[in-house]
């Protein structure tokens, strides 16, 4: 038997990993990357928390882990649209240096 | 004193995870990080199957280990990039993201906070010993494929699982479908060139009977 504790950590050290990725990293691919690594996290510790709650017949646990990975892919499918349709405009997806955005007048 | 099996493999994949973890975000290229990504992706999925949901090690495997990662994979494809994670110095490291960092430490030490003072709360404590909850469901090794007697299998969890979801969540595949679609049509629209008259050659003109194309 694995304690619950253990699979919190893991994702606590996960969350926070990827947290530093999001707040630090300038490449708009890898801000993604950072976000999905917090999504485990959090798939992660619902799961640990349905060990302890859930019992063989109410998985409430995994019905939510199983929404975070349908928005997850349809967060991520935008995104890089998102960021193809950037690439094509400003020629880079740094996101330091694509703020010109919000400077262009609003047609 | 007996070695717990599912403990170490736990202990094995963690680390494997967070191996592969760091070096997805502070690789230098951004396809090998995205490469490192799906390997860590993997590794959670293992840890679903360590506690005992195998249909969501599926979902893991098929969804994020396939469709993200190749959307990954090509928009890292597509794109060009600076090819570095962090700066060369550290003093111009911190002194470019300080604000960034003040706010992950406090999150980082809140959640640490947080997780230590349920662990170590007397009634997280009370409620591990308690009969009625499911923790023998992470790393229960005795669990069967099929259900024999009392032993509930795993073939029967999942089934349990399946009608769960729709009698009781039963609004949540339309509406994942229907996210998706919206995603889908909405990428499709992000990425769709403006339309430009294109001249086609003439072997393909002779073959279509047509002068010019909208791209």
């Amino acid at each position: 038997m694995i304690p619950p504790e253990y699979f919190l950590t893991l994702s606590a050290i996960m969350f926070t990993a990827g947290l530093f990725g999001v707040l630090t990293q300038r490449n708009a691919v890898r801000i993604l990357i950072s976000v999905e690594i917090m999504l485990n996290a959090a798939n992660l510790s619902i799961m640990a928390f349905n060990g302890i709650f859930g019992t063989d017949n109410f998985q409430e646990g995994w019905v939510m882990v199983f929404i975070i990975i349908g928005i997850a892919a349809a967060e991520a499918a935008i995104g890089l649209a998102i960021f193809l349709s950037a690439y094509r405009n400003f020629g880079e997806i740094t996101v330091s240096n694509i703020f010109s955005l919000s400077e262009q007048e609003v047609l | 004193m007996s070695i717990d099996y599912t403990q170490v493999a736990f202990f094995i994949t963690a680390f494997y995870i967070i191996i592969c973890m760091i070096l997805a975000l502070t690789v230098e290229k951004v396809m090998q990080s995205a490469y490192w990504l799906i390997f860590m992706l993997v590794g959670v999925g293992v840890l679903f199957l360590l506690a005992n949901s195998e249909i969501m090690f599926a979902f893991q495997i098929s969804i994020y280990g396939g469709g993200i990662a190749v959307l990954f994979l090509f928009a890292t494809l597509l794109t060009e990039h600076d090819d570095f994670a962090f700066p060369s110095s550290v003093t111009g490291f911190v002194r470019a993201t300080w604000s960034q960092m003040l706010i992950f430490f406090l999150i980082a030490f809140n959640l640490v906070y947080l997780i230590w003072s349920s662990v170590t709360s007397q009634d997280y404590l009370k409620d591990l010993k308690a009969d009625n909850l499911g923790v023998a469901k992470l790393g229960d090794t005795t669990r069967p494929v099929y259900t024999e007697g009392t032993n509930i299998g795993a073939f029967e969890v999942t089934k349990n699982y399946a009608i769960f979801l729709w009698k009781n969540f039963g609004e949540v595949i339309p509406f994942l479908g229907l996210l998706l679609l919206a995603a889908l049509l909405g990428s499709i629209k992000l990425v769709i060139r403006e339309s430009e008259i294109e001249n086609l050659s003439e072997e393909v003109e002779a073959r279509f009977n047509v002068k010019e194309v909208r791209s």
